[in-house]
């Protein structure tokens, strides 16, 4: 079964609907993540095949990722909330990597999915910085089938998926 | 020390500038570069109390509030030219024990060489409070005006400053004095609400303060002035002006506008999402009432079971598990479904038996409802004739039965949700419109009826978190407080509310609780509520983390908990405005350490608040 971690701090919650299929497809084998500490804990532990990242994630109980959610916030930093994105610049950002926030997850770009609430081009600028223009992105919203997520990882996990917004 | 000989230089070095001023009806004198006198006319010799004959034994520099204000006027003095005064400059000094003011114009003594000053000549004129007021009035960075009710009515304008004229568009105050200020208003209506604000704030004793005007100056442009006035009134207590600051808002006023239009849009939505909560909680309450059976019933409530739904989901399944058995059974002898399918149906059923275990929470109960379509799709694919007609009925209704189930504690824990982000909503819907709305009146509460209200209001959602609200509130039964009411309730609802939201739950037959306790003394009433669960660490509490806007807690992120991270400190806010005393602790429950947070921890909220003074 291939592994998938999802980082969404609603999975256990509001989004609890959309890990079912997951469960009863049968094909993956989930982690999730709700916050970045967790997330940052899975990603330095355990190898996935597919990552599938929300955008505005809340720190957690590391004091690491707690420190920099504060420093983010009092610079009035606009991803003060997207975390997410944050977690995306510790793996793919060489230049900006702090080295306690070092992520050792050696998993190609295209395995990698944004599922998120923001649209598309508010995180465009951002991941064009980290050189993903091209990573695949689905929205969440109301109106999704409660297979989003199963349609979103088989969709990553296919080398030749193609990115829906 | 200088000499005699010395002084008498001096005096002769002064004397021709010192003739020609000393009979002026100002203190001229002549003194040291030290300050001792040396000559005087009588004008000074009144002011400083000297005596009939220069004796040289008294010193200005005793009398300056300020001694370093002399060696600076020296200094200044040694800068210009040599024939030159030091003019109008202003000096404190103390005569008698009192601050008396001076204007002061002071000539400096060369001696021949032209290289020392030797002495002073000095003319000084006592200045009013007034003087100094009037310079303070045409300096001050703000419009301060008087007006004068004339015998014909009229609003004349009597005194104004610079800033007060520029922000009628003159350039000049002496443009404006003897014009009818009533003239610069919108209109006489405007105006005369404005004057029926003025008389309501007079006649509470206070002053208007904040009050924003709108006038219409010199080029016909609309500004909007904030006023501070105070009416003047003559002996018989008549009206018959008022003195006021003001200064031009125009430009915030504006932005204050725009926000206050934007927060009250936001009210309305808030508004309209709590509503739409509402009509949700409504419709899944008529969901359930339709599907619910008495076996699925508290009997007291009527509201549903879970723990009986539980037993019942269970023994579903089991009933389920066995039924299915004997369609594998069969399909071994018609090969209706291959190896892989019956593998992903026993996967799955698996998952079904692993979920429905006893404890029960949404994200089993989808796997189960998920799980029992995915069932009911394969089943539904069976091709009539290959299993018995009532095996394949027996299994459909088994499945129907347990979707109907799960369903039921869906929508169930969907109401609780439901109720308890309504509450986030309309609370937050409350603290953005008290920026916006009227100060609400400060009125005499009976905090007993309020604290009811309050545990009334969180009722069904604390039933629907299985959690008992206890009060022992009867000492207050009557006591009376002054406070704000509508910011009070909703301090008091976050309270319970948070309480509530992170009392964690226990095993039946035990339940949760939140306790409210109530009790007062002669001064003071003080609320204490209780909860077990959540705790909150000693760095939040010493460093008053919980009370910032937006924070929220390090250990409240292990279940779905909605919230604005402004609830606490709303509170703080409101409780603080009732010159009232908010603390809060939270301890280890059950022996375990401070740090050891797998045990709940008893949070208790301490309130204190004034009760209302008795009359006389």
């Amino acid at each position: 079964m291939a592994k998938v971690l999802w980082i969404e701090d609603n999975a256990d919650n509001d989004l609890y609907h959309l890990t079912s299929p997951v469960y009863i497809d049968g094909e993956f084998n989930l982690d999730i993540a709700t916050n970045a500490s967790e997330a940052f804990f899975y990603l330095n532990q355990r190898g996935y095949d597919v990552i599938i990242v929300d955008i505005r994630i809340p720190p957690g109980k590391d004091p690491e990722w707690r420190s920099k959610h504060e420093t983010l916030r009092r610079s009035n930093n606009v991803n003060s909330s997207r975390l997410g994105l944050e977690l995306l610049r510790c793996i793919f950002d060489e230049a900006e990597q702090q080295p306690t926030l070092k992520v050792n997850q050696n998993l190609s770009p295209d395995r990698y999915g944004v599922f998120t609430v923001e649209r598309h081009d508010e995180l465009k600028a951002d991941l064009n910085k980290l050189k993903l223009n091209s990573i695949k992105y689905r929205r969440k919203n109301a109106i999704m089938p409660h297979t989003a997520l199963l349609d979103f990882i088989k969709e990553v996990s296919t080398r030749n998926g193609t990115t829906s917004s | 020390m200088p000499s005699e000989t010395s002084h008498q230089h001096i005096i002769d070095l002064a004397a021709q500038a010192y003739f020609q001023a000393q009979d002026l009806p100002f203190a001229v004198f002549v003194t040291t570069i030290e300050g001792a006198f040396l000559e005087y006319n009588e004008e000074c010799r009144l002011l400083f109390e000297l005596p009939e004959v220069p004796d040289c034994q008294t010193n200005l520099c005793d009398f300056y509030l300020y001694p370093n204000e002399r060696s600076q006027h020296i200094d200044h003095l040694y800068l210009l030219p040599k024939t030159d005064w030091l003019r109008n400059t202003t000096l404190d000094l103390i005569i008698n024990e009192e601050i008396v003011h001076v204007r002061d114009h002071t000539k400096a003594i060369w001696d021949e060489t032209g290289e020392r000053i030797v002495g002073l000549l000095c003319l000084m004129v006592p200045i009013s409070k007034g003087d100094r007021y009037n310079r303070l009035f045409t300096e001050v960075p703000i419009g301060l005006y008087k007006v004068r009710i004339s015998a014909t009515g009229e609003h004349k304008i009597v005194y104004c400053n610079d800033h007060f004229a520029e922000h009628l568009g003159f350039t000049q105050p002496n443009e404006l004095i003897g014009k009818d200020i009533r003239l610069f208003h919108e209109s006489m209506e405007t105006f005369e609400y404005f004057e029926q604000a003025l008389l309501e704030t007079y006649e509470r004793g206070q002053f208007l303060v904040d009050y924003v005007v709108t006038i219409i100056n010199k080029e016909g442009q609309e500004r909007r002035l904030e006023v501070h006035i105070n009416l003047l009134k003559d002996r018989q207590g008549n009206i018959i002006g008022r003195v006021g600051a003001e200064r031009d808002v125009t430009d915030y006023w504006e932005t204050k506008q725009q926000l206050n239009e934007l927060t009250t849009d936001f009210g309305k939505v808030l508004h309209s999402y709590s509503s739409t909560l509402i009509h949700s909680k409504h419709t899944m309450d008529a969901v359930i009432r339709s599907f619910i059976e008495e076996k699925e019933q508290d009997p007291q409530t009527l509201q549903l079971d879970e723990e009986k739904v539980g037993v019942l989901l269970r023994q579903a399944v089991q009933l389920l598990d066995r039924t299915l058995a004997k369609l594998w059974l069969k399909n071994e002898e018609v090969q209706f479904f291959d190896e892989q399918q019956i593998h992903q149906l026993q996967r799955i059923l698996s998952l079904i038996k692993r979920d429905t275990g006893e404890q029960i929470n949404v994200q089993h109960l989808a796997i189960v409802r998920d799980g029992s379509i995915k069932i009911k799709d394969e089943i539904r694919s069976i091709v009539k004739g290959h299993f018995p007609k009532e095996l394949v009925k027996d299994i459909r209704q088994q499945l129907t039965s347990i979707l109907k189930l799960c369903s039921l504690v869906t929508l169930s824990r969907g109401v609780e949700t439901v109720l308890e982000m309504e509450t986030v909503v309309n609370n937050l819907r409350s603290y953005i419109l008290t920026r916006v709305k009227q100060q609400e009146p400060l009125k005499q509460l009976d905090i007993y009826d309020i604290m009811v209200g309050v545990v009334k209001n969180m009722g069904e959602y604390a039933a629907k978190r299985n959690i008992e609200l206890r009060m022992n509130i009867r000492e207050i039964r009557d006591v009376m407080i002054d406070g704000y009411e509508n910011d009070l309730v909703r301090a008091l609802l976050n309270i319970l509310h948070n309480a509530i939201k992170y009392s964690w739950e226990r095993r039946s037959p035990a339940k949760a609780f939140v306790m409210i306790e109530g009790w007062s003394d002669r001064y003071w009433v003080y609320l204490k509520i209780e909860n077990w669960g959540v705790p909150i660490t000693d760095k939040e509490l010493a460093q008053g983390l919980i009370f910032k806007v937006g924070y929220r807690g390090i250990n409240s992120s292990d279940r779905r908990r909605p919230g604005t991270g402004l609830g606490l400190y709303d509170t703080l806010k409101v409780i603080e405005n009732h010159k009232g005393e908010m603390t809060i602790s939270s301890d280890p429950s059950l022996g375990n350490a401070k740090d050891d947070y797998s045990n709940p921890f008893v949070t208790r909220v301490n309130l204190k608040l004034a009760r209302t003074k008795p009359s006389l």
